[in-house]
C-alpha cells in the first residue's frame, strides 16, 4: 500500500539522518545532536549535507606540544575531507543508495584547552 | 608562512590611507539635496503648482539677470564655490595618509602610531628610570620625538635614553623607519 | 578592509571639486571681465526673445520640454547618489575557508579561525581586546585581527606573537589562511601622542 510506502521511506530518511549523524559526530569529535543532517535526492542519488562544529586543540596547547595535532586526528581540513568520504561510505553501505555529493560546512570550534585525559 | 602576499599587500596599502568615504558621503549628501531640490521644482512646475523656493522660469530669470547682480555679493560667492572646489579636488588627489606604520613579518601588520609612541615611551621611561608618565612622544611619518620630564634635582642619562629609544624603534623594523629624537626638559618635576 | 571603491570615492570628490571650481569662476569672470557680461546680457536678451519650442513652450503645467528633462534627470541623479552613498564598506564575509568540487565541498565558518584565535590572543597580557572579522579581498576571505595593545607594548612583540598564532591556527585547519593585523591602543590621549597617565 501507497501509505506504508511512505512511511517507510520517512523512517528510512530518518534511520539514515541519524546514520550521517554519528559518523559525522564521530569523526569531528562532537556530540551526535549539535549536528544537523540534510538528505536530498539529487537526479536519483543522494546529496548530504552536513552542518557541525568541530573540536580542536587550542593554539597553545598545539604550541606546548606539537604532536597534540596529530593525536587529534589531523588538521580541520583533514577530519573533515576524511568524514566526507567516511558518511559516503556508510550511507552506501548501509543503505545501498549512490551518494551523489557530501557537503560538510564546520560552523564553530570547541577548543580544548585542557590536556586529555586517556 | 604567509598566503597571497600580493593580495594582502594591496590590503595593507589600502589601511595606510583614507579611503575618503567620509567627505564622499557628505557631498554626496550634499548633492542629493540639492538635485532632490531642483527635481522638485521642476516637477512642482509640471504639475502647475506653486514653487516651493525657486520655479523654474524664476531660476532661469535669476540665470538670465545674473550680471546684474551686485559685485561684491557675486564675487563673495563665486570664490566661496571654488573654493569648495579646490578642497574637493586635493581631498581627492591628496594621499590622505593616515597615522600608521608597517610592521613587517609573516602576517603583514598595521600598526597605529599611537601604540608605537606608547613602546617609545616606555623604553624612554626605563631607561631613565622614571615613571612612563613623565614621557610624551610624538610620532610622525619618518621621525619621532620622545619628551622626558625629569624629577627635580635627579639628573638622567640624556644618552642612555637616546640609545634605549633608537634601539627600541630599530627593533620595530617599520616600515617606512623613524629617525628617533629625545628632548630633556629643563625644568623637572618635583618627585 | 572592506569593498568600499576607493577610486570612485576619489573620482567623485574630484568631478564635484571641479564642477565648483567652474561654477564659482562664472561669477567671478562676470565680475572682473566686463565682456564676459556683456556676452551674458546679450544672450539673454536674444535667448528671452527667440527661445526654441522646448526651451520656452510649457508642455505640462507651466513645464516646458526641457524643464521635464530636468526633472527626469534629477531624479536618475538622485538614484545614483543614493546607491554610491548607501554602497559604501560591505566586504564581509562569515566564511574564513571554502572548497568544492565534483564529490562535494567543505566550508569553515569564520567562527573556527575566531575561537582558536580570540581564546589564545584574549589571554595574552598583551592585548585587553581581540577582535576577528573577515573580509572577501577580490573573492579570497582574508581575516583581519585587530588587537588593542596596553600602555607601552611593542609592537613588534606584538606582531610576531599573532603572527606566530596565525602560523599555528594554519597547521590547526591545514590551509594557509591570508590574515591582516591591526595594532590599535596603547595610551590615552591624541592621535599619534603618548601621554601615558
Amino acid at each position: 500500500m501507497s501509505t506504508d510506502a511512505r512511511g517507510r521511506d520517512v523512517v528510512a530518511a530518518k534511520a539514515m539522518e541519524s546514520v550521517v549523524r554519528a559518523v559525522t559526530a564521530d569523526a569531528l569529535g562532537v556530540a551526535s545532536k549539535s549536528v544537523q543532517a540534510d538528505l536530498d535526492d539529487d537526479g536519483g542519488r543522494l546529496a548530504i549535507a552536513v552542518r557541525a562544529p568541530i573540536r580542536v586543540v587550542s593554539i597553545d596547547r598545539l604550541q606546548r606540544e606539537p604532536a597534540a595535532l596529530e593525536r587529534s586526528g589531523g588538521s580541520v581540513l583533514d577530519r573533515t575531507a576524511t568524514a566526507e568520504r567516511t558518511i559516503a561510505a556508510r550511507v552506501t553501505e548501509l543503505t545501498g543508495s549512490a551518494v551523489r555529493r557530501v557537503g560538510v560546512r564546520i560552523t564553530g570550534a570547541d577548543v580544548s584547552t585542557e590536556r586529555r585525559v586517556r | 608562512m604567509s598566503a597571497a602576499p600580493r593580495l594582502v599587500k594591496r590590503v595593507v596599502r589600502r589601511e595606510l590611507h583614507s579611503s575618503r568615504s567620509g567627505a564622499a558621503v557628505v557631498v554626496a549628501l550634499l548633492a542629493l539635496l540639492a538635485t532632490a531640490w531642483i527635481g522638485t521644482e521642476a516637477v512642482l512646475a509640471a504639475l502647475g503648482r506653486p514653487a516651493l523656493l525657486l520655479s523654474p522660469a524664476a531660476m532661469a530669470a535669476g540665470v538670465r539677470a545674473l550680471p546684474s547682480v551686485q559685485p561684491t555679493p557675486l564675487v563673495v560667492a563665486g570664490a566661496v564655490l571654488a573654493l569648495v572646489g579646490v578642497v574637493l579636488l586635493v581631498l581627492a588627489v591628496a594621499p590622505g595618509r593616515r597615522a600608521r606604520h608597517v610592521v613587517p613579518g609573516t602576517t603583514p601588520t598595521v600598526v597605529e602610531d599611537a601604540v608605537v609612541a606608547s613602546s617609545l615611551v616606555r623604553a624612554a621611561a626605563d631607561a631613565a628610570g622614571l615613571d612612563p608618565d613623565r614621557a610624551v612622544a610624538v610620532v610622525g611619518r619618518r621621525s619621532a620625538l620622545v619628551r622626558v620630564t625629569p624629577t627635580s634635582g635627579i639628573a638622567v642619562d640624556r644618552g642612555e635614553i637616546e640609545k634605549a629609544v633608537a634601539d627600541r624603534a630599530a627593533s620595530l623594523r617599520l616600515q617606512p623607519a623613524i629617525r628617533t629624537r629625545v628632548a630633556v626638559d629643563r625644568k623637572g618635576k618635583i618627585a | 578592509m572592506n569593498a568600499t571603491n576607493r577610486g570612485l570615492n576619489r573620482l567623485f570628490l574630484g568631478v564635484t571639486g571641479l564642477l565648483l571650481l567652474a561654477a564659482g569662476a562664472v561669477p567671478i569672470l562676470l565680475v572682473t571681465l566686463a565682456p564676459v557680461a556683456q556676452r551674458w546680457r546679450s544672450t539673454a536678451r536674444s535667448l528671452s526673445g527667440s527661445a526654441p519650442d522646448w526651451v520656452a513652450r510649457p508642455v505640462t503645467g507651466s513645464a516646458s520640454a526641457l524643464v521635464l528633462g530636468i526633472a527626469a534627470a534629477a531624479l536618475v541623479l538622485v538614484v545614483l547618489l543614493l546607491v554610491f552613498v548607501l554602497r559604501r564598506g560591505g566586504g564581509r564575509t562569515g566564511t574564513a575557508v571554502e572548497r568544492s568540487d565534483e564529490a562535494g565541498s567543505t566550508r569553515l565558518d569564520l567562527a573556527v579561525p575566531r575561537a582558536l584565535l580570540e581564546q589564545h590572543l584574549g589571554a595574552r597580557d598583551e592585548f585587553s581586546g581581540v577582535h576577528v572579522a573577515a573580509y572577501a579581498v577580490r573573492g579570497v576571505p582574508v581575516l583581519s585581527i585587530s588587537a588593542r595593545c596596553r600602555r607601552g607594548v611593542s609592537p613588534a612583540d606584538a606582531a610576531e606573537l599573532i603572527g606566530r598564532a596565525v602560523d599555528d591556527l594554519g597547521r590547526i585547519v591545514g590551509a594557509e589562511l591570508p590574515a591582516l593585523v591591526r595594532l590599535s591602543g596603547g595610551f590615552r590621549l591624541g592621535r599619534n601622542t603618548a601621554r601615558v597617565a
